[in-house]
């Protein structure tokens, strides 16, 4: 978890919880249950989903308790609140109670944006829950959970972790805390790979990828990953296609400025230079015929083979001989 | 050039010995069947002869063009008379049972009950199967008429063909078409021969040529491209603009089409409608799921048919080419160009590539006409072709 600025302490009568990854969403809720139980064993808690709550229901468990004592109280969902809800939470935030904590759960996103600025405005605290979009996050992610329950990962092994379980917050945090316990603390790759292996984040452009770079064994593991994973077959060819492609522009251009290429091809910059990692090592010649091979495969996954699997690896095989090839014959690049 | 065709024959051009049989069979009952399939490259105008044929059933003066069956049966609005159109790409089995269902009913004012389905090739298996119980069985007064482009077992079953009387038509000749578009669409006559010539026989096209600048210009663009390709960058920007063009006509043919019929069905579900009494219109996502999926059809053939037409240009280039080379580039031993008006561009052609790369390349464009039929997406099925077209150094 990137921890960007301390946490908010969890008693403040106004919080916010927003952002899509569900699994902070739920890990922040339940911190400010717990602050709140420390504080008063007895506290009232209750939890609503804003979806389709009646204004009255909010305002019975909003309303002063007759017997004291700290309360909270979490509305989930809030960006499908209706009109009326939001109005009746605005007014709430304008004159809280002391003596109760409200929790809204936001999930992201443009809807009823307007409830968490007035909330923020009325000096809510917040807790944000991003999404991990790169994969240097999810890396310090892991090492993160794996401190939580008092274990060390080492970089390779966070990163055996994050190719073989995947993307998904809550199986990497299960899968850290089951190795801490088996293995007593300290991870390494070794101690990973007993558990887990495999690829479980294969894409189409992952297999482009291997296959351009002419990485013969790598690809053919890779798409037989992809298959396995059950990734289409449309998908992988496509991304073939795709990267072909590229690659034939970048390398068909004279010359070898990224910003020019960007503007000429109309790619972003950083695909440009992906590409252009990827068309080294071909020649001109060898592009086309790769061209033409990424074409019949292309009617191949749609029905003209008979069997999809195989004219996949074929396929995989023959662009990556080709560029095998073309790698003697380098001065005929026109 | 032999007597015109008089009445509704009119517009059925260049084909006598079809008209003359059709004719024949109206006239006389005993040479009149109760199927008909008509065939003929595209353009020849098998659906017009469909047609005609149809009006000079229902006129009770075998079609002479000025009564009230032959105008009715040409708009297309006579009561006894049923089109199948299809607009996307295919005929499905449950539109064809709807045209059976009406075709077994008796002929409300006409003489017979007929069926003109154009585009047979069109029909899926299970429509096929469908027609075809019809076609063992016919009810007295019903005929159907079917168009396709050949008899090959692809586009027409052998079971259907079997039960069928076949029609066939033939490329029209240049000075026929380019009368036609003098006296029907009052086009110049210098302009209609040039269409005539470069249309390749298709009439419908020669009349697009004749009367649009676009479609002109695009002819123009598609004919460039051969000479153009002199390198692999060269190739894909060919292949970009031939897929974007398409691409961009698709879109504007089928958004003019949508946004009437989405606004249509939404306002018959009452969709957006206000008061009291007025349910949720939560029902019609179904309907409109629909008609969103015949919508995307639409678009994918109308795109698709862009592309063909451009292609077929391509490889009728490449066979003027392949002419030329085989009589070592004398043009005045040529007596047939589809392209009169290019072949300076032709013999250039000619002299780069030769009789086999000529040949080799006309093989590469069929390639990717049966690519796209194939379903392979527009843009790789067509950089492969233009790849293999690409002018040796």
């Amino acid at each position: 978890m990137p921890q960007t600025a301390p946490a908010p302490p969890p008693l403040s009568r106004l919080r916010l919880v927003v952002g899509e990854e569900e699994l902070l969403r739920a890990r922040a809720v339940a911190e400010v249950r717990a602050a709140v139980r420390q504080l008063d064993p007895d506290s009232e808690e209750h939890e609503l989903a804003a979806a389709g709550l009646p204004v009255g229901d909010l305002a019975d468990v909003l309303a002063p308790s007759l017997f004291g004592g700290h309360r909270l109280v979490v509305v989930t969902g809030v960006h499908e609140a209706a009109g009326a809800l939001v109005d009746s939470l605005l007014s709430y935030a304008t004159d809280p109670d002391p003596g109760l904590t409200l929790v809204l759960v936001h999930a992201g996103g443009k809807r009823n944006e307007a409830l968490l600025q007035a909330f923020r405005k009325a000096g809510a605290a917040e807790d944000t829950c991003a999404k991990l979009t790169s994969a240097g996050d999810r890396m310090g992610f892991v090492r993160n959970e794996v401190r939580r329950v008092g274990g060390r990962i080492t970089a390779d092994a966070a990163g055996a972790l994050l190719d073989a379980v995947g993307n998904d917050l809550r199986a990497l945090s299960a899968a850290a805390s089951q190795l801490v316990s088996d293995f007593g603390g300290s991870i390494d790759a070794d101690a990973v790979a007993r558990f887990h292996r495999g690829q479980a984040e294969v894409t189409g452009f992952t297999v482009a990828e291997r296959v351009l770079v002419g990485d013969s064994a790598g690809s053919v593991e890779m798409l037989r990953w992809a298959l396995d994973r059950g990734v289409p077959h449309v998908l992988v060819a496509d991304a073939l296609a795709d990267g072909v492609r590229t690659a034939a522009r970048v390398a068909s251009v004279g010359t070898s400025n990224v910003g020019d290429l960007a503007r000429q091809l109309k790619m972003p910059p950083w695909k440009v230079k992906k590409a252009q990692a990827q068309a080294r090592g071909w020649s001109i010649p060898a592009l086309q015929q790769a061209v033409g091979v990424v074409a019949e495969l292309n009617a191949d996954v749609k029905g003209v083979a008979a069997s999809a699997d195989y004219a996949l690896e074929r396929a995989v095989r023959r662009i990556v001989e080709l560029r095998a090839t073309s790698g003697a014959g380098r001065g005929g690049r026109r | 050039m032999t007597a015109l065709p008089e009445g509704v024959w009119r517009d059925v051009v260049g084909q006598p010995e079809a008209v003359a049989e059709l004719q024949h069979a109206v006239a006389s009952p005993a040479s009149m069947t109760h199927a008909w399939l008509f065939t003929g490259p595209p353009g020849s105008g098998r659906s017009v002869a469909a047609r005609a044929f149809a009006a000079a059933l229902q006129c009770p003066d075998g079609g002479d063009g000025t009564c009230h069956a032959c105008r009715t049966v040409l708009a297309c609005t006579h009561a006894d008379v049923r089109l199948v159109v299809p607009e996307g790409l295919s005929i499905g089995v449950k539109e064809m049972r709807t045209v059976i269902g009406l075709a077994g009913r008796a002929p409300s004012q006409g003489r017979f009950q007929v069926v003109v389905v154009e585009d047979a090739d069109r029909m899926t298996e299970q429509a096929a199967n469908a027609l075809l119980k019809m076609l063992e069985e016919p009810p007295p007064r019903t005929v159907f008429l079917l168009c396709a482009p050949s008899l090959h077992p692809d586009d027409v079953s052998v079971t259907i063909r079997s039960r069928c009387r076949v029609v066939s038509l033939r490329t029209p000749p240049a000075a026929a078409i380019s009368e036609v578009l003098v006296r029907r669409d009052g086009v110049e006559p210098v302009l209609a021969q040039w269409s005539a010539a470069a249309s390749g026989g298709h009439i419908g096209r020669a009349r697009r040529l004749a009367r649009d600048e676009d479609a002109r210009a695009a002819r123009k663009a598609v004919l460039d491209v051969p000479l153009a390709l002199s390198s692999l960058g060269a190739c894909l920007r060919a292949a970009d603009d031939l897929v974007g063009t398409a691409a961009a006509e698709s879109a504007a043919a089928s958004g003019a089409l949508d946004a009437a019929e989405t606004e249509a069905v939404k306002a018959s579900l009452g969709v957006g409608a206000r008061g009291p009494g007025v349910a949720a219109a939560s029902r019609g996502a179904g309907q409109l799921k629909e008609l969103e999926k015949q919508q995307k059809s639409r678009a994918t053939r109308i795109g698709r048919d862009t592309l063909d037409r451009a292609l077929v240009d391509l490889a009728a280039f490449y066979r003027d080419a392949l002419v030329i080379a085989t009589v070592r580039g004398d043009l005045a031993r040529v007596r047939h160009l589809n392209h009169p008006d290019r072949s300076a561009d032709a013999l250039e052609l000619a002299r780069r590539v030769g009789a086999e790369g000529a040949l080799r390349r006309i093989d590469a464009v069929l390639a990717a006409r049966t690519a796209l039929e194939q379903a392979v997406k527009p843009q790789i099925a067509i950089e492969a072709m233009c790849v293999a077209l690409r002018l040796p150094a």
